[in-house]
């Protein structure tokens, strides 16, 4: 400590500690109470937080449900096929559809994706596990099967892959899997590779 | 009417009435004795005593005597005791103030250097990213952790350690075991921007801290409160001023929600959640802001020399705050998959927060009138007076932002971050920097050495915080009616903001530059380097001092 100076001028210069006065709460503050307190009981009146089913914001389940819905019965919603595609298959193929190499084959410029629509819904219904040629590369895997999509899902996401990157080949409709999933409802396992595929387009025409 | 919406009304409605009766009966003195209402309000003779050192002897007489004149009759003689008190409160808790401060000071450079870099990657995002701990997810949650526990809960506990004995009049008992405890929280402070630098998180707002450390910093509050509890039975002082109920309560509450929301294995799900915003609210509400209202309750008239304007507002703004202010969370899950009865009622219960702030700026504004010029000159009165009115607008703009149709626009966005910042920075940081201008000559028992570094300070950080609040609240809003418009693609929001992210980076690096000659002061300060000052470190003393004579 510096012996130069009074360590406790700082203390002794400053003022009072404050206190405070007794006096009415002003009119104002009053006020603002009440008008605080009545908007609370009419906010709690006018939400109806009780009596609906909403979501915290006062949107509905329509609200939230999309876009309107089409009088088409049983496929109601209308899919995305550039949504599913990113939830169900971009895991492996990749977002920008180039696979991975060697592990998993390509859907840009497969001829698989871009040929018959049938060989690729049936593809899609049943799965492949075995050797399969791509775009001139062998791959020795599994692909899994997608039943549990409806008909107009499944449609839509290979309508999506094969219009995509640079595929540039027809839509297809939704009837063609209601079709396949009944002449394909044998079928218990995923086809053997490539091979099987071929026999399958042969057997048909 | 449905029955459950009547007994939901009924419990608003009874709970304001029992906090009516609650605040008239400690009025009327039915529950426990109220010696305000009992005896005199003012202690022996004191109010208005110059506050100039600088001034030759027939100066600070004069100055005294204008003074006096203008206090009209109010006792006016010196208590020597309560100088005696003062300066035996202040060499009692000089350690643990300064320790808080200085640990605070220390994390500010961090956090807001982490919080600058956090800003600048959102427009720059791929600058330096080449380690985990230097992505955006980590830094953001860096400077989170070293702003709110590191630089203002520091500062806080600080500020409570050397206004309580002052207002206790009593030397602060167990300073040591003060120091264990800051000691204690400050290890734990460390531990957690270490675990999550390296990826250890407990993942939810605010509570990022994970749990075993927390330990620590519940063990380092424990020790605090054992030793403010200590020389809050010790104390000389007859009544309890306003600001030692909002630092006592706050307190104890942010111990309780620090352990009810870090309890292990408890929360999950939708009550996680809740949970979740019930603290992360409060924390905000029960603690940042009380320990700050206190803080200015105490400097504000000190500074200019004045009483508090009305005791029953006071009493009026600090249990309705008490009373309500844990309700107010839910606000934050609109639209999640929570009760709607429950957000309604925080909804209501955020609009309700305006009654403690009308109360409190009635009060302040009835305090500082005719004396608001003196900000010009005054320090602590500039940051505290800017604080203050931030306080009035961030709380207003809180109530509002709860509302679901302000909500629909801006839950999600920018909007809400600049919101935060303005209750954190432009009331919370500016009040504590006004406290720490006042307290660090009494803790250190030197003179800040250049008063202009305190005024360059001031204007960094207060446009700082205002580019950093304009445009970042104004770029969320845009970002929220992209988001809402269904014809424009999500990315369009994303793009929308960039310029307005570019200018908050501007109004942070402001800031930051504040923090770096706020803190280079002190060090400066510290060290001794600088002119050895004998007055106080005023703008423009000659003005203040005439200001004190002829004014209001």
């Amino acid at each position: 400590m510096a012996t130069n100076h009074d360590d406790t001028r700082a203390q002794k210069r400053e003022n009072i500690d404050p206190k405070e006065m007794i006096r009415p709460i002003p009119i104002a503050a009053s006020l603002v109470t009440l008008g605080m307190v009545v908007f609370g009981v009419i906010y709690l009146l006018i939400s109806e937080p009780l009596t609906t089913a909403q979501y915290g914001d006062q949107r509905t389940v329509a609200d939230l449900s999309g876009s309107p819905q089409t009088a088409d019965s049983n496929q109601a919603a209308a899919a995305d096929g550039k949504a599913l595609y990113a939830a169900q298959c971009a895991a492996c193929h990749q977002a920008n559809g180039q696979g991975v190499p060697g592990v998993f084959p390509p859907l840009d410029g497969s001829e698989w994706v871009q040929g018959e629509p049938r060989i690729l819904a049936n593809i899609l219904l049943h799965g492949i596990n075995g050797e399969l040629e791509v775009a001139g590369q062998k791959y020795q895997g599994m692909m899994p099967a997608f039943p549990q999509l409806s008909d107009n899902e499944l449609a839509e996401t290979i309508t999506y892959i094969r219009t995509a990157w640079s595929n540039r080949a027809d839509a297809v409709q939704a009837g063609l899997f209601e079709a396949e999933r009944q002449s394909g409802a044998g079928r218990t396992t995923p086809f053997e590779g490539g091979a099987a595929l071929k026999a399958l387009m042969e057997k048909n025409n | 009417m449905d029955s459950a919406l009547l007994s939901l009304l009924a419990a608003f409605l009874l709970s304001l009435i029992g906090l009516l009766a609650f605040i008239w009966s400690l009025r009327k003195g039915l529950l426990f004795e109220n010696p305000r209402a009992a005896s005199t309000i003012f202690a022996p003779g004191e109010i208005g005593k110059a506050d100039d050192p600088a001034l030759d002897k027939d100066a600070a007489k004069r100055l005294q005597e204008a003074i006096s004149a203008s206090h009209q009759g109010e006792p006016q003689a010196e208590d020597p005791e309560e100088i005696e008190d003062r300066i035996a409160a202040d060499r009692s808790s000089a350690f643990p103030v300064f320790m808080f401060i200085a640990f605070g000071c220390m994390w500010l450079i961090l956090g807001a250097t982490a919080g600058l870099v956090s800003s600048l990657k959102l427009h720059w995002p791929d600058w330096i990213v080449s380690d985990a701990w230097m992505t955006f997810g980590r830094m953001r949650t860096v400077h989170i952790i070293a702003v709110l526990y590191g630089w203002i809960t520091n500062v806080e506990l600080g500020i409570i350690v050397w206004l309580l004995p002052r207002l206790l009049r009593t030397p602060l008992k167990g300073p040591l075991w003060v120091m264990l405890g800051g000691s204690f929280i400050n290890v734990g402070i460390a531990s957690s921007i270490g675990a999550i630098g390296a990826g250890w998180s407990d993942g939810m707002e605010y509570l990022e801290i994970p749990w075993q450390i927390g330990l620590f910093i519940q063990a380092g509050m424990i020790c605090i409160i054992g030793s403010v509890f200590y020389t809050l039975l010790h104390r000389k002082a007859h009544e309890l001023y306003v600001s030692v109920w909002y630092h006592i309560a706050a307190l104890l509450w942010i111990t309780l929600l620090f352990t009810v929301a870090k309890l292990p294995g408890v929360h999950f799900g939708v009550q996680q959640a809740m949970t979740n915003w019930w603290y992360g609210h409060n924390v905000l509400g029960l603690w940042f802001t009380p320990v700050a209202l206190g803080a200015i309750y105490y400097f504000l008239p000190k500074t200019i020399g004045r009483r508090v304007r009305s005791y029953n507002l006071s009493l009026l703004g600090f249990w309705t705050l008490a009373f309500f202010y844990a309700q107010v969370g839910g606000h934050h899950l609109v639209g999640g998959p929570v009760p709607g009865w429950l957000i309604t009622l925080s909804i209501v219960q955020s609009m309700m927060m305006i009654i403690p702030v009308a109360a409190f700026s009635i009060n302040m504004a009835g305090t500082m009138w005719g004396r608001m010029r003196l900000a010009l000159y005054s320090p602590t009165l500039r940051f505290m007076m800017f604080g203050g009115f931030m306080y009035l607008l961030s709380s207003l703009q809180g109530s509002f932002e709860s509302l679901r149709s302000i909500q629909q626009v801006a839950h999600f966005t920018h909007f809400t971050v600049a919101h935060a910042h303005l209750g954190a920075y432009g009331f919370v940081s500016m009040v504590l920097f006004g406290a720490v201008y006042f307290m660090m000559p009494r803790v250190l028992h030197w003179e800040w050495p250049y008063p202009k570094l305190i005024s360059l300070h001031f204007w960094l950080a207060s446009i700082g915080i205002m580019i950093y609040f304009v445009f970042l609240s104004w770029g969320g809003w845009l970002q929220g009616l992209a988001m809402l418009d269904a014809t424009r693609e999500f990315m369009e929001s994303v793009r929308v903001t960039i310029p307005y992210l570019e200018w908050r980076s501007i109004g942070g690096g402001l800031m930051w530059l504040g923090h770096m000659v706020f803190v280079g002061h002190l060090l400066v300060m510290i060290l001794r380097f600088g002119p050895n000052r004998t007055g106080e470190a005023l703008f423009a003393p000659e003005k203040m001092k005439l200001e004190m004579m002829h004014g209001k």
